[in-house]
């Protein structure tokens, strides 16, 4: 990973999920591991609070994730990946966000604290990747 | 300049959560390769996953091995963290107001262990009493309402 200056902005994270209690949780959980000094925003649930995923509350969460070092956006399951890339069609920053493929707590944990730790990114998101293969036994 | 170090230390607690990712965001910092040592497994010191599938637990003596230019200070560094972090309640609450979108900060007291070990958070509402279900009765769970 690159290590930065702490004055610079750190990566954001958006945490998508069907629920947006899953979603919160995993965001409560990833800021208190690492230390708070990320910006986390969780996008679960539809617009009326059902189960489900939502474009709009996606797209707000890209904005306020946005501090000019990237976004890594981790979605729970599959159709969270399809919201996700429709809203990136159109959203005109797409190219400082990455979308990872990883599991969805390890995954939010393990990027979060390499964000805080002033990772790119790139770094960032492959941490959140990286975490597949981290045995937890 | 390239340098290792390595500095051993007995936890007074045992290593969760909150100070393996306090370690990992600190070893994250320096340039050396860091690994922490516990029970004869090895972790990347900047993977904090890596750091919490140690298991490592108080009174376990825990080694961290540093090799680069900033290997003493980063040795130093997590060494502390270490020592500070896995005190009990040695690590409070980070979480400023403002920090964290819609994560409210979290508070120890309202969370308990069960015997097992595993994380229970209180019911907000009083959890449903069984007994008031006859016997025998179908009982149908929906637990999708729609399509995701």
């Amino acid at each position: 990973m690159t290590a930065q200056p702490m004055s610079t902005p750190a990566v954001g994270i958006v945490l998508v999920s069907h629920s947006a209690g899953l979603a919160e949780g995993a965001a409560h959980l990833a800021a208190q591991v690492s230390g708070g000094t990320v910006t986390i925003v969780a996008a679960g649930g539809t617009d009326d609070g059902e189960l489900g995923t939502s474009a709009a509350k996606v797209e707000r969460a890209l904005s306020r994730a946005q501090g000019g070092a990237g976004v890594v956006v981790l979605p729970d399951l599959g159709s969270a990946v399809l919201t996700v890339r429709a809203v990136l069609e159109d959203y005109g920053e797409a190219g400082s966000v990455l979308l990872a493929d990883a599991p969805f707590v390890e995954g939010a944990v393990a990027a979060t604290v390499i964000a805080a730790a002033g990772g790119d990114i790139k770094a960032v998101a492959a941490a959140a990747e990286e975490a597949r293969h981290v045995r937890k036994l | 300049m390239s340098a290792s170090c390595e500095q051993g230390i007995t936890l007074s607690g045992d290593l969760h959560a909150r100070p393996a990712g306090a370690l990992a965001v600190a070893a994250g910092r320096f340039t050396s390769a860091v690994s922490v040592s516990a029970g004869g497994h090895t972790a990347d010191a900047k993977s904090v996953l890596g750091v919490m599938g140690l298991g490592a637990t108080s009174g376990q003596h825990v080694t961290v091995s540093a090799a680069g230019p900033d290997a003493r200070e980063a040795v130093a560094a997590l060494i502390g963290i270490l020592s500070e972090a896995t005190k009990v309640g040695g690590l409070p609450s980070r979480a400023g107001p403002g920090e964290i979108a819609r994560a409210p900060p979290f508070a120890w007291e309202n969370q308990f262990f069960i015997p097992n070990g595993l994380w229970r958070v209180p019911a907000r509402r009083p959890a449903p009493s069984w007994r008031l279900l006859p016997l025998r009765s179908h009982v149908t769970v929906g637990l999708f309402s729609r399509g995701g």
